[in-house]
């Protein structure tokens, strides 16, 4: 029995095609460091590396490509920005949505004395912006939330939320691990100004790597580097260079990762992100029909794919979902995500906290019948409740 | 950079410039950056406007960085300052060798 792999919130599998390619060259031909050295190999690196830069800030409408920081993944980006601009005193606003790559770095620093606001959103995800307007303070020094929740995949108005930050001259983060790829991204036309995203999930490139992106409007010198060392400039000073992007790109890069994520991101710019939000579209509301119509079954979040990305989660009643997803992989070969997803608040909000829910994450390659054959798997093992 | 660095450097570039020149090599610029990646968009920038160039190591006697710099004929040496600085590329320094 073939798998249906319904994981891509994880991580998108399988990859765009020419990634394990590209991944393949960069070791075996090209191989050498980039910004490094002066030799053939470590230029023609380079040339990639500012390649994926360009090809990124085309995608999220960014202006300028040397203001793409290359990270491990949006949690870093993240933590790039949290750590790196808030102090003891200022006030954060973000959602009850948000995942703990977000919530964690904002809890800690909770303790160390910045202040923290988390909006509750509707049982179905939704935000109104008119709650993040009330949330904020004369001290708010960044407003942060995610594009969309990871759990029930419900989208949030940052285009919204970007023009009351922008109008409050607050920066605004946005946590872009659940969207870039697959929802259309625009950084001044959504008063972005720091996107964190990551590479190995709807940009269908390799793990380890991801990044931020800075606005034209955010003085970057606002930022203290998270990490400091070796960037190949300004070698003969001790001091971290304060020009981007090396100040924050300290260390040797994920070269051949980022080899991959220049392959995938120009894949879907050539395919184009509104053909891949539409068939999104079409996967998540065949799910949401599909399960909704099946006794005892729960679906959450709005129930309207033009609301959401393609995740859907839901429960079966009296089945705890850790035996819907065993039984699901053993039984019917559906691979799926159970549990609370990294995001107790977000299961806290949608009513289904401790014990989580199936989430089914379906991707650009997944086909009609693979969504038909999810739908009648999670049918078998309803019926067996009743 | 300190002045007192940059005094020595920038003879040197003179002294290889004249070289050059006295032994009938088409006399070029390097463009310097502050960082590999800026050399990269230069290099993008000029291939498009066809200006040749050339992303070489930083001849030691400009400077002390690890990283590239790009060759450019001394006649595009104006033209292709004013696509750099128009195309948002911070240079270091233009050094005749």
């Amino acid at each position: 029995m073939d798998a249906v792999y319904l994981d891509n919130a994880a991580t998108s599998w399988p990859k765009a095609p020419g990634v394990s390619q590209a991944v393949a060259e960069f070791l075996d031909h090209v191989g050498a460091s980039p910004g490094r050295s002066g030799h053939r190999m470590s230029i023609e690196a380079g040339r990639i590396i500012y390649s994926a830069r360009e090809a990124l800030a085309e995608l999220f409408g960014a202006p300028d490509p040397l203001r793409i920081i290359f990270c491990m993944n949006a949690t870093e980006a993240l933590n790039t920005v949290i750590h790196g601009l808030l102090k003891p005193g200022d006030h954060v606003v973000t959602t009850s949505v948000d995942h703990n790559a977000m919530m964690r770095p904002l809890r800690t620093l909770e303790r160390a004395g910045v202040q923290l606001t988390v909006v509750p959103c509707a049982q179905d995800g939704r935000l109104d912006p008119r709650q993040v307007e009330t949330a904020m303070r004369r001290e708010t020094a960044l407003v942060a939330m995610t594009h969309a929740s990871n759990v029930v995949g419900t989208l949030l108005p940052i285009a919204e939320i970007g023009k009351i930050a922008r109008r409050r001259r607050v920066p605004f983060l946005v946590d872009a691990a659940a969207t870039a790829g697959a929802v259309p991204i625009a950084m001044a036309g959504d008063g972005i100004d720091l996107l964190a995203f990551t590479g190995h999930k709807a940009l269908l490139g390799p793990t380890g790597t991801g990044g931020l992106v800075i606005g034209s409007d955010f003085d970057v010198h606002r930022l203290r580097p998270l990490k400091q060392g070796g960037t190949g400039s300004r070698s003969e000073h001790e001091e971290q260079p304060d020009f981007l992007p090396d100040m924050l790109e300290s260390g040797t890069l994920n070269s051949a990762g980022i080899a991959g994520l220049e392959r995938s991101v120009r894949w879907i710019l050539g395919f184009g992100v509104e053909r891949i939000r539409g068939t999104a579209r079409a996967h998540a509301q065949a799910l949401i029909d599909g399960l909704q119509a099946i006794e005892g079954v729960t679906v959450y979040g709005t129930r309207r794919a033009q609301e959401q990305t393609a995740v859907v989660s839901f429960n079966i009643e009296r089945l705890a979902p850790s035996d819907v997803g065993l039984r699901l992989d053993r039984e019917h070969g559906i691979l799926c995500r159970v549990g609370l997803h990294c995001a107790p608040a977000a299961h806290r909000t949608i009513g289904t906290f401790p014990a989580g829910a199936v989430r089914f994450a379906p991707g650009i390659f997944t086909t009609e019948g693979e969504i038909r054959r999810a739908v009648t798997a999670v049918e078998d093992l309803a019926i067996g409740k009743r | 950079m300190t002045r007192e660095r940059k005094r020595p450097a920038a003879a040197a570039a003179e002294r290889g410039g004249a070289a050059a020149r006295e032994k009938g090599r088409p006399a070029r610029v390097a463009i310097l950056f502050f960082t590999s990646s800026h050399a990269f968009r230069a290099e993008k920038l000029l291939r498009v406007a066809q200006i040749a160039c050339d992303l070489v190591p930083v001849p030691r006697h400009l400077s002390s960085d690890c990283g590239v710099c790009l060759l450019v004929g001394v006649e595009d040496r104006e033209r292709g300052r004013e696509i750099l600085v128009t195309g948002h590329v911070e240079i270091a320094g233009i050094h005749e060798i």
